[in-house]
């Protein structure tokens, strides 16, 4: 390990500007719509929306923008036809569209995205989910991608959703989890009334599903040498068919080896806890994330992780269906967790919203984490009287108090949308977040971040070959006022990718410990805010 | 009851069926609904000719009494709401429901369908209506404090209950919803006494036993949570969330070995209920076939939950009553212990 490089801070406000009020301002960006099959929404095909990747595609130091775009139903698509949608990032906010040519436009009706140096060569590589074979995208630089051959590259043949690149096994590279949801046919999709089918909600008829079709299991790929060979079973990742959305990788039981969370859709979620050498168990009903906290399983969704009270480990957030609280499900140590989304705040603001993609982020620049959720119902009949919910919702801003307390706030992204997945970066490097909301269909919106004009320490890792973001290193930035940590990942649970750089807001001077996957650490003082940028990577 | 029944309650084809599942309203999911009780017990027939003692802020004009032909409707409403069709209270209402000043009792009954068919925010609307025409009616209204629990609003969903409490002690509903919002928020200490207050009530009051058990978690007493969901689970077998709430408590007893084999008990019930809500589907979408009927009762059978398993036996034979199979399925159920129809299931 070698400490390369302190870059000089780069404050995140400008002396002379006044404060910014508002912790979120609209960007206007000129990027593709998003397109999800029909405007109608007829099948559950058309619900989940497309995914979203922040990454450095072309190792320049800033990031670029990946749309995933499912495109036209399937049976009304262009087969040679793609629609994902790769922007260059030319600083402040300037994105220029570069898809011609770079080979992200595979046809396909993709959904999500997961980024991970699959072959070890520093660049960063695509993986995108789609419905039937997903495809995995090979970094060739000068942002362009090219196909990688199925059988190297975890295609199966399901409908999958969401999709995580972590080194499971610690042994450098990154192996990969796939999320996978339900069959279903395009060409005779299940439709209310047909083949004794009643698809009701709230006495409606709406689209069919998930219940009643078949789930698909889900699929662990071990990284050997470059290639993703599938090992589900022998690392002990099978579990029951769900009807699986979203996934996000931590380190729960705070053993040193990464886990995999799983959220399902009205099945239980998964906790695959590590038990050392690159294998798993399945503990969500030990571990108390499985279920609300009544006992009932839930709609879930969107994920996000953080340490929400500042005490040190990674707890969860999974959002649900509306009429079902999100889970807020605070580690306890020892694996075990408790759902406090009711006392902590979030159930009464989340109950009539039906969640997506969520971020934790601190906003404001106050220190502690903050919750943003992206919301819009899947079945537009819930515009119907009496149904206590609504087919576009508001994202919702949840401030949190320091003690893990949170309180709803009006902000910029509280307009009514039908938002789908979601991700936080630093698109401006700025040292401050801003964060990408997908609607199902619609114009792509985009928030650039204030801070309130607070100040923050930004960590930019530089990790070796295989883990170029430093993935999976557990950061505790210590302060007068406490200890905060931070776990770098790119998953942003549902079909998206974020910022691997954890931001902190300032509250001054500290020591940084960095303790990475492979076990060594070490700690260097903080004296001012700005970006830090170190090298972890081995000489 | 079963957790899948209530759903069958937007099909008319299913009302037959949704006698063997009791008079529970919709959909299992919804624990609150089913604590809500129904208006039947707390107003009845000689309540709304009479009136009740008046709780509350004072009226703006006064409630005219009812003429014998809305009263009549009222009355209907009322019995479609206690036998468990919802549904139809919004249909038998329309006249009175259409004034431009509705009858308060009317907009009150109105909302108890609301809540029952999980139309909250409706429910709260009608029920506030009503009670600024009739504040009397207040300490009647559980179901505003439900709908408010429903829809997040934990605190009007306190003052609510608080309100109901404080007019008559004796609800223990109504300690029990007082009980799970302050649950809900954490506040342990005022729960516990709406709790323990719900259960003196009704010691055999299954939801507010499971609540003692949680709150019991929650404080960190695993052995007299144990014993509360064990309780729980020897009166009703199927019981997920009890099921859930003792592998949780176990785990925290580091009894791992145990948990895992509640949590597959669990499994094993979401599994045969999911079974249920299939062929509940099909009973609602008109399939009419002994087997059917017979079929679930072998799945409630499979839970552990005899009463289910008997009332949809029962159900199946009111439909087919020559049906041997039937019969033979229910004799030796008739003589089997089952809590579930002493009226403490969920």
């Amino acid at each position: 390990m070698a400490l390369l490089s302190a870059l000089p801070g780069l404050s995140a406000c400008g002396a002379d500007v006044p404060a910014p009020s508002e912790p979120f301002v609209p960007q206007a960006l000129a990027l593709a719509p998003m397109l999800c099959g029909r405007s109608s929404c007829d099948t559950i095909l058309e619900v989940n929306g497309g995914g979203v990747a922040l990454f450095d595609a072309d190792d320049d130091g800033d990031l670029d923008l990946l749309l995933v775009v499912p495109g036209p139903y399937p049976t009304h698509a262009d087969p040679g036809a793609g629609s994902n949608r790769l922007y260059r990032n030319d600083g402040d906010f300037v994105f220029v569209d570069v898809t011609p040519g770079s080979g992200v436009d595979v046809p396909g009706f993709c959904n999500g995205v997961a980024v991970g140096d699959v072959d070890r060569d520093g660049r960063r590589d695509v993986y995108l989910t789609r419905h039937g074979p997903n495809v995995l995208l090979h970094n060739e630089g000068g942002l362009r991608f090219s196909v990688v051959p199925a059988e190297q590259a975890a295609a199966g043949d399901a409908w999958s959703t969401s999709a995580v690149f972590l080194d499971a096994d610690l042994d450098g590279d990154p192996d990969l989890y796939v999320v996978n949801y339900l069959e279903l046919d395009p060409s005779d999709p299940p439709l209310d009334g047909e083949h004794g089918r009643s698809c009701r909600w709230k006495g409606m008829p709406v689209m069919c599903g998930p219940e009643g079709l078949p789930p698909q299991a889900d699929r662990y790929y071990r990284n050997d040498d470059g290639v993703l060979v599938e090992a589900t079973a022998a690392a002990g990742f099978e579990a029951r068919a769900s009807y699986g959305l979203g996934c996000i990788d931590g380190d729960f039981n705070g053993d040193g080896w990464p886990d995999v969370y799983v959220s399902n859709d009205s099945m239980p979620n998964f906790l695959f806890s590590s038990e050392g050498g690159g294998r798993v168990i399945e503990r969500g009903m030990l571990s108390g994330t499985a279920l609300s906290v009544r006992g009932r399983e839930q709609a879930g969704m969107g994920l996000a992780v953080a340490d929400v009270e500042g005490d040190g480990d990674e707890d969860l957030l999974v959002t649900n269906f509306s009429m079902e609280s999100n889970a807020l499900y605070l580690n306890g140590g020892r694996g075990r967790f408790a759902d406090q989304a009711g006392p902590a705040g979030v159930s009464g603001a989340s109950l009539p919203l039906l969640g997506w993609g969520a971020a934790f982020v601190d906003v404001d620049h106050d220190g502690d984490v903050d919750l943003i959720t992206a919301n819009g119902h899947v079945y537009p009949q819930a515009d119907a009287e009496g149904t206590d919910t609504s087919w576009p919702q508001p994202d919702l801003l949840l401030l949190n108090d320091g003690a893990g307390r949170f309180e709803s706030t009006p902000w910029a992204g509280d307009v009514p949308s039908v938002s789908r997945a979601l991700a936080s970066g630093d698109l401006n490097d700025d040292g401050v977040l801003d964060l990408v909301l997908l609607p199902r269909a619609g114009p792509v919106l985009l928030y650039r971040g204030t801070g309130l004009g607070r100040p923050s320490l930004q960590v930019d890792l530089a990790g070796p070959p295989g883990n170029p973001d430093g993935v999976g290193t557990v950061l505790r930035f210590t302060d007068e006022q406490g200890t905060r940590m931070s776990r770098v990942r790119v998953s942003n649970g549902y079909q998206a990718v974020g910022d691997p750089r954890p931001v902190f807001g300032w509250r001054g001077p500290g020591t940084l410990e960095l303790l990475m996957p492979d076990g060594q650490s070490f700690t260097r003082a903080v004296a001012r805010p700005g970006r830090l940028a170190l090298s972890i990577a081995a000489p | 009851m079963s957790a899948r029944c209530g759903t069958l309650a937007r099909s008319a084809l299913a009302l037959a069926l949704l006698a063997a599942c009791g008079p529970a309203p919709a959909p299992g999911r919804d624990e609150a609904t089913a604590g809500a009780g129904s208006p039947g017990e707390a107003v009845g027939a000689e309540a709304l000719v009479a009136g009740e003692p008046a709780f509350g802020p004072e009226p703006g004009a006064p409630e005219p009494p009812l003429d014998e032909q809305d009263l009549a409707l009222v009355i209907a409403s009322e019995r479609a709401l206690v036998s468990g069709q919802p549904e139809a209270v919004e249909g038998l209402l329309a006249p009175l429901l259409a004034r431009e000043r509705p009858p308060a009792k009317a907009l009150f009954d109105a909302a108890w369908a609301d809540y029952q068919l999980q139309r909250y925010g409706e429910c709260v609307a009608r029920m506030q209506r009503a009670l600024s025409y009739d504040p009397s009616l207040r300490a009647s209204a559980r179901v505003l404090g439900f709908s408010h629990y429903k829809l997040g609003a934990y605190d009007a969903a306190r003052q609510a209950f608080v309100f109901i409490v404080e007019a008559r002690p004796d609800d223990h509903r109504a300690w029990y919803g007082l009980g799970q919002v302050e649950l809900t928020l954490g506040r342990l200490a005022q729960a516990r006494p709406a709790i323990e207050r719900a259960l003196a009530l009704s010691p055999d009051y299954l939801k507010a036993r499971h609540a003692l058990a949680r709150l019991a978690h929650a404080e960190g007493d695993d052995q007299a949570a144990l014993e509360a969901a064990q309780w729980v689970l020897a009166r009703q077998p199927s019981h997920d969330e009890a099921l859930y709430l003792l592998s949780q408590v176990l785990a925290s007893l580091g009894d791992e070995q145990r948990s895992s084999e509640v949590a597959q008990r669990w499994r094993e019930v979401y599994a045969a209920r999911d079974r249920v809500g299939v062929l509940q589907r099909r009973v609602a979408e008109g399939e009419d076939a002994p087997e059917l009927f017979l079929a679930m009762a072998q799945e409630f059978m499979l839970m552990g939950d005899l009463g289910e398993a008997r009332r949809v036996l029962r159900a199946g034979l009111a439909r087919h009553p020559a049906d041997a199979a039937l019969q033979r399925q229910l004799l030796p159920l008739l003589d089997a212990s089952a809590p579930g129809d002493d009226g403490t299931t969920r």
